[in-house]
């Protein structure tokens, strides 16, 4: 079970919404995925065209909506955005994403925690997007955020657990849940991520850039599901070999010998 | 938002499951647990193990190039500056107990700054002040002038005293204390209460918490450790661990010192040994390294000049030198009674010279206050 | 005049309960923004727009994305 802000989830999964073919295939894969959590973007609307209404398909399949500040460049309009997209949505929980360089959308640490200071005052459910920093990670938890949302790779780019040595502290040291977000490739990736001992996963490309979205949804939450009983199950420590299997210097050996 | 606070609590129940086990790993638990990338409580239990004491040489290997690969070759020297021994607590292994006959006292700032001058011609800069535990008479307010008056002088300020309130700690903070020493003695119920029969002390649970305190404050150096010989030493050492990690977890900022004693006789207890053989002791401080080699372990003179020069070239990051242990012991008044008895009689000077030849260099200070963190 | 995102718009309405109408906004997952302040659903009703000013309104929708 995955707890967060008091409230428990079934699912370790969590799904972002954009780059499908259509409402309808993205409605399909948050489906086959069993997630309980689902982020979505807040735009203007465009005069004249049709609304898309996501909220009841999505409110049916039972989901916690997770609205995102995804194009904010700063602190001051993510907030501007969550107050928004509460008013809109109905709900406290907000994604925090500050990502104003656009070829890696790498999150901005500065923006991201200083709007997470705010939104945390506000009363808001923070689930911040971040870099895979330790410090920084312990920096938003402190700030009162319901979890951190290190990146295990560049949105999009489908790499797996390129940060994993950062992921491995930030997990040891957190005391709220830590999803991994962004870069997630393959099913592999979050059965990993699992066995690593993070909380949860957000996948979005890997599964809405498949040949079929639908039974990609569904391969991650067999995926998810394996690395949710592999954790649970006691995951064998694999041995790493220490790099001083080193004899004892000489000086030490005759000191060891003098003791009783 | 601040996380709540909740502080580390154990039953006798863990403390003797712990200890019943402490005998079972055996000589492949001890293989895994030298080699393990990421050393577990298990792994832990396996290095002080009964088993792990055949491998004393591949325990000391593996724990000497952890430090070294964290701290170098470096052995930091600092000297305690007994304040005061005035005592309200009864401890039944320690000279300054309160129903002790030992003549009292208590340094005035003034005698603080000659004791302070007379460490420096020694070449130290590090100073740890110790007190008995009197609240009355050597409370905050006397800790803090004390503070205030030494602070200009050193380098690093120390201060091992009786638990404070958090607010307490903060002014001594400000007021320029680097580093409290919070020492828990026995993680052991039953021997605790068996051993500290009156005064504050004698409460376990207010114990237990005070680190949690000085947390609070934003202290951000803390020393813990327990007296080897009071209850079982692999379960007492395994708890230790455990109350470490569990201020880890809690204060990310929060870097340790631990210190770990072995009960020797003093004049109201000639015969208390702690059970504890030098190898066992070397065995328990390479175990606890190579758990968490981020820890830095300190020895104190209260160890040979064989197994200092051992320690101190190997695994140690600091230790005292030139120690007196009585109030005014290094020039205000040097003919009184010591809390315990200094086998490693050797000046600071000459500890240097001893890890120059093992190839340690000697580190006298760190940061200085001049570099800003404190008021002028 | 009422702009809305931006642009001219020939409707008319006497209160944004009454614009939302003529917009056909859905009963939930929209955010209005009336001259640069948020403005709850729950004041839709109760908030008036004078033929006398300008108005800028900006509509915000729940979309798939990020």
């Amino acid at each position: 079970m995955l707890t967060i802000a008091g409230k428990t989830f079934h699912s370790h999964l969590l799904l972002g919404s954009g780059k499908f073919q259509s409402a309808l295939q993205m409605q399909q894969a948050v489906r086959a995925s069993g997630t309980e959590l689902v982020t979505l973007a807040l735009k203007r609307l465009q005069p004249g065209a049709p609304l898309d209404d996501l909220f009841s398909p999505l409110q049916v399949l039972g989901v916690q909506l997770l609205p995102n500040t995804s194009g904010a460049r700063t602190a001051e309009e993510a907030v501007q955005a969550a107050l928004l997209a509460r008013e809109a949505v109905g709900t406290h929980w907000l994604k925090l994403e500050i990502h104003p360089e656009p070829k890696y959308l790498l999150p901005d640490p500065r923006e991201t925690l200083k709007a997470a200071e705010q939104l945390c005052d506000l009363g808001f459910v923070v689930l911040p997007y971040c870099s895979a920093d330790p410090l920084h990670c312990k920096q938003l938890e402190q700030a009162g955020c319901a979890a951190v949302m290190p990146l295990g790779a560049p949105i999009g780019s489908n790499q797996g657990l390129q940060n994993r040595a950062m992921l491995e502290i930030i997990i040891e040291q957190a005391n709220i849940p830590v999803i991994i977000d962004a870069g997630i490739g393959a099913p592999s990736d979050a059965t990993l991520a699992l066995e690593l001992g993070a909380n949860a996963v957000l996948v979005n490309t890997a599964i809405a850039s498949s040949t079929d979205p639908v039974r990609m949804a569904q391969a991650f939450r067999l995926a998810v599901e394996a690395g949710v009983l592999a954790q649970q199950s006691g995951l064998g420590m694999r041995q790493v070999r220490a790099q001083a299997s080193s004899p004892l210097e000489p000086g030490f050996a005759h000191l060891l010998a003098g003791l009783s | 938002m601040p996380v709540p606070i909740a502080n580390f609590q154990l039953t006798q129940q863990q403390f003797d499951t712990l200890q019943a086990q402490s005998c079972l790993p055996d000589q492949a638990a001890v293989q895994r647990a030298l080699t393990a990338a990421k050393p577990s409580f298990a792994d832990l239990q396996a290095l002080l193990s009964p088993a792990a004491g055949e491998f004393l040489p591949e325990l000391l290997a593996r724990a000497t190039q952890l430090k070294r690969q964290r701290s170098g070759r470096t052995l930091s020297l600092f000297a305690p500056l007994y304040l005061s021994n005035l005592c309200s607590n009864e401890c039944s292994y320690c000279g300054f107990s309160r129903s002790v006959a030992v003549k009292r006292r208590i340094l005035t700032v003034a005698e603080a700054l000659q004791e302070t001058t007379a460490i420096q011609s020694l070449g130290i800069s590090q100073i740890l002040l110790v007190t008995g535990e009197h609240q009355r008479k050597a409370g905050v307010d006397y800790l803090l002038e004390v503070t205030q008056a030494l602070r200009p002088q050193v380098a690093r300020l120390m201060l091992e005293s009786q638990p404070l309130d958090a607010r307490d700690y903060q002014q001594l903070r400000v007021a320029g204390i680097d580093a409290v020493m919070l020492y828990q003695e026995t993680y052991d119920p039953q021997s605790y209460a068996r051993h500290h029969t009156f005064g504050a002390k004698a409460d376990m649970t207010n114990r237990l918490a005070a680190p949690s305190r000085v947390a609070q404050a934003g202290i951000t150096q803390l020393g813990m450790g327990v007296l080897l010989g009071l209850s079982d030493w692999r379960t007492d050492v395994l708890l230790l661990a455990q109350h470490l990690r569990y201020l880890q977890q809690h204060w990310y900022q929060l870097a340790f010192s631990v210190a770990l004693p072995r009960l020797k006789p003093c004049a109201s207890q000639s015969t208390q040994q702690s059970g504890v053989s030098d190898r066992e002791y070397l065995q328990l401080l390479c175990a606890l390294k190579i758990f968490a080699p981020e820890i830095s372990l300190s020895i104190s003179t209260r160890d040979s000049p064989a197994l200092r020069d051992l320690l101190l070239s190997s695994i140690a990051c600091s230790a005292s030198a030139g120690s007196k242990t009585q109030p005014g012991g290094y020039a205000v008044s040097p003919q009184s009674l010591a809390q315990f008895s200094i086998d490693d009689e050797r000046s600071p000077q000459e500890i240097a010279a001893m890890l120059r030849v093992n190839g340690v260099q000697p580190v006298w200070q760190d940061w200085h206050p001049v570099l800003g963190r404190y008021p002028a | 005049m009422l702009y809305i995102n931006q642009q001219k718009s020939a409707l008319q309405a006497t209160t944004l309960a009454e614009l939302a109408e003529q917009l056909a906004l859905p009963a939930q997952g929209v955010a209005l923004v009336l001259d640069r302040q948020l403005l709850p659903r729950a004041l839709w009703a109760q908030t008036p727009l004078s033929t006398e000013q300008d108005h800028h309104i900006e509509i915000f929708q729940l979309v798939a994305g990020g």
